[in-house]
């Protein structure tokens, strides 16, 4: 059961891809349907055994790689981290696959496209289940190839292409930092098992053994390096601001796709290594505010910039990157299992989300443009209350799933003493106010009003509701964002919840409020001991350490929950006010009231009467120029610059004029010259064998002859002075 | 050591006889097919001289491996000499490198 949990995925992908043509279209996607959902029941099953009766699970298969002093093993974990993932990452991906045989009917490599959907899912089990780094990562990598096959699924469009090339390049960015992380945890524990080198570094934490090393002429405490160049790959995973580009124009894929990889699952795999990795990440300050100061603005840039954009795809893709910013600044707050909560509520209203516009757009014939919809209501109501579901849920309308785990993040934030993390929470605050505008302005040019788009549209789109198959499945993800959350909360945010209590997350919560600078520490306890001579100062850290590793979840959980009520009304507060006024500013055109519009205008100046702030909406419509910049700044010129060194100097130059085409060239030459010495008499190549055999035994040969030249003169000599004697 | 010296000089006396037929010998492949065992004959005497002053019997033992090495390779050439003929009617083997195949 639990192998099958992660590898009929696999098998799924086998058949489809290598036999799913002579089963025939309706064939696979039967098949493909059914093995997912029982994958599903079986991770059920494994959500019973290993959360509810706490039975943690290792399978070993047996060594991977055996070096000299590291040793990899085909090991999976199932703790309750990774069920809760794997139910996550199963439950969207058995959705996904029943939507996409609706979705992509008419497509013909639809099996295919199945094939390459579990293959995803496999390698997203594979990072939820990994025992140690090696294998995450090959689930890592796995997950990037994937989404570069779906994103490059329609490859005849230029845009496609484009964009899956963009998403596994900066992808590899952030890969090459996270296999430096591995690099270095590697020769700092010699392992790469979770359970080992996550113990490891908490237990040497104050000893002095390997505290700092240099990294690029920069003398830097390993944990923080570790910790960062882990983040590093999380940033690129999880499309943090920096790498965040390629997630929303990763939504030119189908938008299946978008929901299970680019909203649902592969993303959130960068905050899954975080909420992994936590004791690390925890160890070092400095990481932890780089971490919060990220996500805040990730969280905040997403929103501002979805505010402004007219794809409906990528309006949801910003709030994706938002939402992802939220996660990781929880991470960074501590809160992990705020971070992993608000991860598997998100996974199921924005898949909910992401689906929904697929029908919007599959019935408008790709229509993607949001000024070219409008009234839909009237025609697909059921696809707007799934919508509407989605985003109160995404919102954090009152006791919809949202709610729990937004609040929580940011109460979690504000319970903090540390000033970043007040920052972050401010940032959070405002961005669940554009998060509310947003959601609204979406909804209501894409539902409300008059039909604005194309007559061709009106005429042959199919503007109805979808069939069952596209519509049931969704009816599942609806009735999960209005109760996952309330089910859930208990299980593992509430107050003396068990639930994280074999994983690695509490035994390393180092107290916020408490968190400082190590060597500043010892450095004030020095002076402290030497004006008076009292207290043993190696006694005094340990007494300390322990009263750092003793803030536990719980007690963090506990500060949370009874904290000042109105403190933790604040974002839900914020929330209305953007409901309210995301509503009000774009409803107004649609309601009877919109004739009082222009005569609000003429009470006001002139100056303000045709206020309109072009160049600052061009720059959020533009994404802050972010694209355009490394594009200019730092893609052309690196590109140029590579052309001019590696490829006319390297290439072109050294490796053609001495390198291996050289040699080859060269031997050709070589045996033109030789051959004409070929005459074809025997007594030629009798001759030549001996001069070969003679030039390779030259010195032996030399040496030996005037050896024998020695013996036999002296043999003479010796014969010349003893005649009497006999030779023989 | 004297015997091994001398014999040693009858050695590379027969073996530069052998190569410098051979090399001559340009025409008759019978008289290279003999300067060939002249010269293996060389090489078998010292494999025998020196068992006998090392007290060992191997080297005998692979003198008469030689030989029979020897035989074979003479007989091989025969044949092909026999075959050779049987094709051009000569056997001078200056143009033997124009039956290509």
């Amino acid at each position: 059961m639990y192998l099958l949990t992660i590898f009929l995925p696999l098998i799924n992908f086998i058949i489809c891809f290598f036999f799913g043509r002579y089963l025939g279209r309706f064939v696979t996607s039967i098949y493909s349907c059914l093995l997912m959902a029982l994958a599903w029941i079986s991770c059920l099953l494994l959500f019973y055994e290993v959360i509810f009766c706490r039975s943690n699970c290792l399978i070993d298969f047996g060594t991977w790689l055996s070096l000299t002093s590291i040793s990899i093993s085909w090991s999976f974990y199932f703790d309750q981290l990774a069920v809760l993932m794997l139910f996550t990452v199963l439950s969207i991906s058995t959705v996904v696959h029943i939507y996409s045989c609706g979705y992509m009917e008419t497509d013909p490599h639809f099996i295919r496209f199945m094939s390459y959907l579990s293959l995803f899912t496999f390698f997203m089990n594979i990072i939820a289940t990994a025992d140690n780094l090696f294998v995450f990562f090959l689930g890592w990598e796995g997950v990037g190839v994937c989404s570069y096959l779906l994103i490059n699924f329609w490859s005849s469009r230029l845009e496609a292409n484009k964009s899956a090339l963009k998403a596994i390049l900066i992808n590899r960015i952030g890969d090459c930092f996270l296999f430096l992380g591995m690099i270095l945890i590697a020769l700092t524990c010699y392992t790469l098992d979770f359970s080992i080198f996550l113990t490891y570094f908490p237990s040497f934490y104050n000893y002095d053994l390997f505290l700092d090393i240099y990294f690029c002429n920069i003398l830097i405490s390993k944990y923080t390096l570790i910790s960062l160049l882990l983040f590093g790959g999380v940033m690129g995973k999880s499309a943090q601001l920096g790498l965040h580009t390629w997630l929303p124009d990763a939504m030119e894929g189908p938008t299946p796709v978008s929901a299970l990889i680019h909203a649902a699952t592969m993303v959130t795999a960068g905050t899954f290594l975080l909420i992994r990795c936590a004791p690390i990440f925890q160890l070092s300050s400095l990481s932890i505010t780089i971490i919060t100061t990220i996500g805040a603005f990730t969280s905040f840039i997403g929103a501002i910039i979805g505010l402004f954009q007219t794809d409906i795809k990528k309006v949801i893709a910003y709030s994706t990157l938002s939402q992802l910013g939220y996660m990781v600044f929880a991470c960074g707050t501590a809160n992990y299992e705020g971070a992993m909560f608000h991860l598997v509520n998100h996974a199921f209203f924005k898949a909910l989300l992401f689906l929904s516009a697929g029908i919007v757009i599959h019935m408008l014939l790709s229509e993607q443009d949001m000024r070219k919809m409008g009234g839909l209501i009237k025609l697909m109501s059921l696809t707007y209350i799934f919508m509407l579901i989605g985003s109160m849920s995404l919102i954090g309308f009152p006791f919809l799933t949202g709610f729990y785990s937004k609040e929580f993040i940011l109460e979690a934030a504000t319970a903090s003493n540390m000033r970043i993390m007040q920052f972050a929470y401010t940032l959070g605050a405002i961005t669940v106010f554009m998060t509310a505008c947003y959601s609204v302005r979406l909804l209501i040019w894409t539902f409300v009003g008059l039909f604005s788009g194309t007559k061709v549209v009106f005429a042959t789109g199919k503007l109805h509701e979808p069939s069952a198959v596209m519509v049931y499945p969704l009816i599942f993800l609806a009735i999960a964002s209005i109760f996952l959350g309330y089910v859930l909360q208990d299980l593992l945010v509430g107050p003396g919840s068990l639930f994280w209590q074999n994983t690695s997350i509490p035994s390393i919560h180092l107290k916020n409020n408490y968190f400082f600078n190590e060597a500043s520490f010892v450095d004030q306890l020095k002076t402290f001991e030497n004006r008076w001579n009292l207290i043993n100062i190696s006694d005094f850290i340990e007494i300390k350490k322990i009263e750092w590793y003793s803030y536990t979840s719980q007690q963090q959980i506990n500060d949370i929950s009874f904290m000042d009520f109105r403190l933790k009304l604040l974002p839900l507060i914020f929330s209305f006010i953007g409901l309210a006024f995301g509503s009000l500013i774009l409803y107004f055109p649609h309601s009877k009231f919109r004739g009082i519009y222009p005569r609000i205008f003429r009470f006001l100046p002139k100056r303000f009467r045709y206020f309109r702030p072009f160049k600052l909406k061009a720059l959020f419509a533009q994404k802050l120029y972010i694209d355009q910049f490394y594009n200019n700044y730092l893609v052309i010129p690196f590109l140029k610059q590579s052309h001019k060194i590696i490829y006319m100097l390297i290439e072109k130059g050294v490796w053609e004029k001495f390198g291996p085409l050289a040699i080859k060239n060269s031997m050709i030459r070589l045996q033109l010259k030789t051959q004409k010495f070929r005459q074809g008499f025997i007594y030629l190549f009798f001759l030549s064998v001996f001069l070969g055999v003679t030039i390779i035994f030259l010195e032996n040969i030399i040496y030996g002859g005037i050896a024998l030249i020695l013996f036999l003169s002296i043999n003479m000599i010796n014969n010349l002075y003893k005649d009497n004697e006999p030779t023989l | 050591m004297l015997i091994l010296l001398n014999l040693t000089s009858i050695f590379i006396i027969l073996f530069v006889i052998g190569f410098i037929i051979a090399l001559l010998a340009r025409k008759n492949i019978i008289i290279m097919l003999i300067a060939l065992e002249i010269m293996l004959i060389a090489s078998v005497i010292i494999f025998a001289i020196t068992s006998l002053d090392f007290d060992s019997l191997w080297g005998q033992v692979i003198a008469i491996i030689v030989l029979t090495v020897a035989a074979t390779e003479t007989a091989l050439g025969l044949a092909l000499m026999v075959a050779y003929f049987k094709l051009r009617e000569v056997i001078f083997v200056d143009f033997v490198s124009t039956i290509k195949g």
